[in-house]
């Protein structure tokens, strides 16, 4: 099972999610950087020493260069954000027609997966639930839980949506990549909130019909 | 009046315990205040290293379940509510009057009460450990419905809840006393635009407080009603919403990291302006941005919720994005404070760079986790708690050690050593980095927050076990510290009025200062009025 | 007392403003009261400020004020100590606990508060 290690990116949505990080991370980074060196060169620079005895002025104010570290990030802030609004949307936004949808309860400790038209899985620590997906359909999922706020987080899939009670919280998810992915809880839940995992298996559409059919006859 | 004068009418102070339990005086209001946090943090810096030696392991059986719950509760509680904010909070006690040329606080009883309220609200929280079923365990945020009497079933919760109601009251009569202090007691000349820039930040500060504690107390009283007195305002089975909930807890929440970080701006620019023997760069610009901070810090709560779906993203994802800028505003001033300086490298000045290098990395961070999308992966994960842990621990503690070293000689009138001060500092931020740094990864691959134990498997267990052994290291940091304290306490050294050559008015007094703070005020024509007697001087000597 | 005044005023508006812009965004209510709480709060403060503290005049807002101009003015008389801080969190503390364990120690705390008022009230006479 892949986990707890680089995620595998394995849905379409995770792709823009994914783009999302790369753009955060390197440019979070890039301030870093330059903002660390200006801090380190300040810092090193200006050290007392023989040759640097006194402060150079006392001068405490340039409107100009002010004016420009204000505009700039403030640039950079809204354009950022244009970014992001985007993905959100690209990843949000929900087929007309899901090929599969899957009822999740969460609960202390575990999880229901209730397919439309397909088996009710339910599993807890001791033998986590395996839910099993389409490779390329797209697949409605509605998170609910029915006692605490439990989060449905697929790490793999850069993903999660909070099962809250007495609310139901919608979303696509249409899987890219074969394989078996560990799925945990996302909020604190009590006691065995780090053991309440769960697993999503991909599987080609052939193979899926073929669990379906088998799922049925348990 | 003469110090002669002063001392003819004024009575001899006193110093046994009863003057200390019955004191109202600003000065050991700020120590008591100080010196509980610290009390505070040591108890909550153990529970911590209880945490990363379960966590070292996967499967570890060191802490149990239950009693592993109540100590990340009780660690997270205690730094927020008991360590860091009334840190800033005494030391704005011990610095306001003093830096705005006052004999007192506005209200000194007021203020002796805010700290009882404050001891004895955190010593309850904590008391709930001695009960049936053990301390509050649901975290410091206390979410519904586990946080419910049907869920949550021992006292302990509700300890926690009366507890902090008393801090929560207790922060807002503090809060008062300053605004009050800093707006009417000034001495002649020291304009609003001339305060020390530490007091402004302190008004802004208070101004959060104001605008956030009452949400908290309103919740903390909602739940009890919720627990006890037969209301169902946040459980869903009887149409209340555990999201109001994370509303109006988060309303108070995000305005409070800004409280917890304001203050320590405050000591960053006093550090850096002195060091460097230069004017903070951008005065005016560094007020402006506090206030920016202050005010767009109230309307960002929602995004500790982006990933319920309940809320507006977007509307929140843009407010958090703009909190970046007057951020940024600040770094580029304190970077122009010590451009063309010439500084003096103290362990205060270190732990101030320090802490420009580590809140960087968490403000950064912190505009990561405002992007929808990218938190999606990252709500409670270990990459939010990296990014809080960079911002409080890497920010608000590394300037709370640079308050210490910069501003003990005042308050006790022996310095304490630099030796052992800087060998303390190199071992706190190497030991701070190698704990946290790890915590990015841990979360980006997928370790939840709040976890006993995980699996093994992955990159996890390296990148706990480093993690694990930065908390020794920082661990020795905070024994370093002590034994500075013992140490530099013997010897004594005699600090004199202005050990660090600083231009704000607490310099112009003894050390320690006497009861009513000052003998004689120098005039007030600046925000560095002793600067301008020194460039007075100067000008008589040529 | 202008740049306080404006402090609090600016506030009130500033959260005012967002009030108004987070409910046509949002449609949520409980931030919206939040916030809409708030500025009203901020507001209370800012006229206060307006109409009691409109005459105060400090020497302080002076820009060339020195000490001999506030010299020999009384502004109040400083206490060192007292015992009621104290026993104000002591009673607190026994109400707060009181409300969870049991309403005897609550009912020790606001008689213990009570007590206080009154030898304080006795001790100013």
């Amino acid at each position: 099972m892949h986990g707890q290690t680089w995620p595998a990116i394995g849905s379409d949505q995770s792709a823009a999610l994914a783009d999302d990080w790369r753009i955060f991370t390197y440019g979070a980074l890039a301030v870093a950087v330059l903002v660390w060196t200006l801090i380190l060169v300040a810092a090193v620079r200006f050290r007392q020493s023989p040759r640097n005895p006194a402060p150079r002025s006392q001068k405490d104010a340039n409107p100009p260069l002010e004016i420009a570290w204000t505009i700039a990030p403030l640039l950079l802030v809204i354009a950022l954000f244009v970014v992001t609004y985007r993905i959100e949307a690209a990843v949000e936004a929900r087929a007309s027609a899901p090929q599969v949808r899957v009822a999740v309860n969460g609960y202390r400790w575990g999880w229901t997966f209730a397919y439309a038209n397909g088996p009710t899985l339910d599993g807890t620590s001791a033998k986590p639930p395996e839910m099993v997906l389409p490779l390329g359909q797209t697949v409605a999922l509605q998170v609910s839980s029915s006692d605490v706020v439990h989060s449905f987080w697929i790490p793999d899939m850069l993903f999660k949506r909070d099962a809250v009670p007495g609310r139901t919280s919608e979303f696509d998810l249409t899987p890219s990549k074969l394989g078996t992915f560990l799925g945990r809880c996302g909020e604190f839940c009590g006691l065995n909130h780090a053991l309440m995992t769960f697993s999503v298996r991909v599987v080609s559409p052939a193979d899926y019909q073929r669990w379906l059919r088998y799922e049925a006859t348990q | 009046m003469t110090a002669a004068a002063a001392a003819r009418v004024t009575p001899p102070e006193r110093h046994d315990l009863l003057s200390w339990i019955t004191t109202t005086d600003n000065k050991r209001v700020g120590i008591l205040y100080m010196g509980t946090t610290l009390l505070f943090m040591a108890v909550a810096g153990l529970l911590a290293m209880a945490i990363r030696t379960q966590l070292a392991r996967p499967g570890a059986t060191i802490l149990e379940p239950h009693a592993y719950n109540q100590i990340f509760t009780l660690h997270g509680t205690a730094m927020i509510f008991l360590v860091i904010a009334p840190f800033a909070l005494g030391l704005a006690n011990y610095l306001i009057p003093l830096q705005v040329g006052a004999p007192d606080m506005a209200f000194p009883r007021l203020n002796a009460t805010s700290y009882w309220m404050f001891l004895f609200g955190g010593l309850i929280v904590f008391a709930g450990a001695a009960t049936n079923e053990g301390a509050a365990s649901a975290g410091w945020t206390s979410y519904t419905p586990l946080s419910e009497i049907t869920i949550s079933t021992g006292l302990g919760q509700d300890f926690w809840i009366v507890g902090l109601a008393m801090v929560s009251v207790a922060s807002i009569m503090a809060a008062i006393n300053f605004v009050t202090t800093a707006f009417i007691h000034r001495a002649p000349g020291m304009t609003m635009w001339r305060l020390p820039i530490f007091t402004w930040e302190m008004i802004a500060t208070s101004l959060l407080i104001f605008m956030a504690f009452p949400s908290l107390t309103a919740t903390l009283l909602l739940l009890f009603v919720d627990r006890h007195l037969g209301g169902h305002v946040f459980d869903p089975a009887f149409g209340g919403s555990p999201i109001l909930y994370q509303h109006l807890f988060w309303f108070f929440g995000h305005p409070e990291v800004y409280v917890l970080i304001l203050p320590y701006f405050g000591v960053v620019s006093e550090v850096i302006s002195t060091f460097s023997g230069r004017p903070l760069f951008g005065y005016t610009g560094m007020v402006l941005a506090a206030f920016a901070i202050a005010g767009l810090s109230m309307g960002v709560w929602a995004h500790h919720m982006f990933t319920t779906g309940a809320v507006n993203n977007p509307f929140f994802a843009f407010v958090s994005f703009l909190i970046a800028v007057p951020t940024g505003i600040k770094f580029f001033n304190w970077i122009c404070t010590m451009w063309g300086g010439s500084i003096r490298y103290t362990t205060a000045m270190l732990y101030a760079v320090g802490f420009l290098m580590n809140f960087l990395l968490g403000g950064v961070t912190g505009v990561m986790v405002a992007s929808p999308p990218l938190d999606f992966q990252a709500q409670d994960s270990y990459f939010v708690v990296a990014h809080f842990h960079y911002t409080i621990g890497g920010g608000s503690f590394f300037a709370l050690f640079a308050a210490l070293y910069y501003w003990w000689p005042k308050v006790y009138g022996w310095r304490l050593g630099e030796r052992l001060g800087k060998a303390g500092f190199w071992l706190t931020f190497a030991g701070f980095n190698v704990t946290f740094m790890p915590m990015f990864f841990m979360g980006a691959f997928g370790m939840p927050r709040r976890v006993y134990t995980y699996a093994a498997g992955g990159a996890l267990p390296l990148l706990n076990v480093i993690a694990t052994a930065g908390a020794f290291m920082l661990l020795l940091g905070g024994i370093l510290f002590v034994v500075n304290v013992v140490v530099s306490a013997r010897r004594h050294e005699p600090a004199g009025d202005n050990p660090w050559h600083g231009y704000t008015l607490e310099w112009a007094t003894t050390s320690p200062p006497p009861e009513h703070n000052f003998h004689a005020l120098p005039p007030i024509r600046s925000a560095r009025p002793l600067f301008d007697v020194e460039q007075a001087q100067q000008a008589k000597a040529t | 007392m202008k740049t306080a005044l404006g402090l609090f005023v600016s506030s009130a508006i500033f959260t005012g403003t967002i009030a108004v812009v987070y409910w046509f965004i949002a449609h949520e209510p409980a931030g919206t009261m939040l916030l809409g709480f708030m500025s009203a709060a901020l507001i209370v403060v800012a006229l206060y400020m307006v109409f009691a503290e409109r005459d105060a005049d400090l020497y302080a807002d002076d820009k060339d004020a020195t000490m001999a101009d506030a010299a020999g003015e009384h502004v109040g008389t400083y206490i060192t100590h007292s015992p009621a801080p104290f026993w104000i969190g002591v009673a607190l503390a026994c109400v707060m606990l009181g409300l969870v364990v049991s309403p005897a120690a609550a009912g020790l705390g606001v008689v213990a508060l009570f007590l206080l008022g009154g030898l304080l009230i006795v001790r100013s006479r």
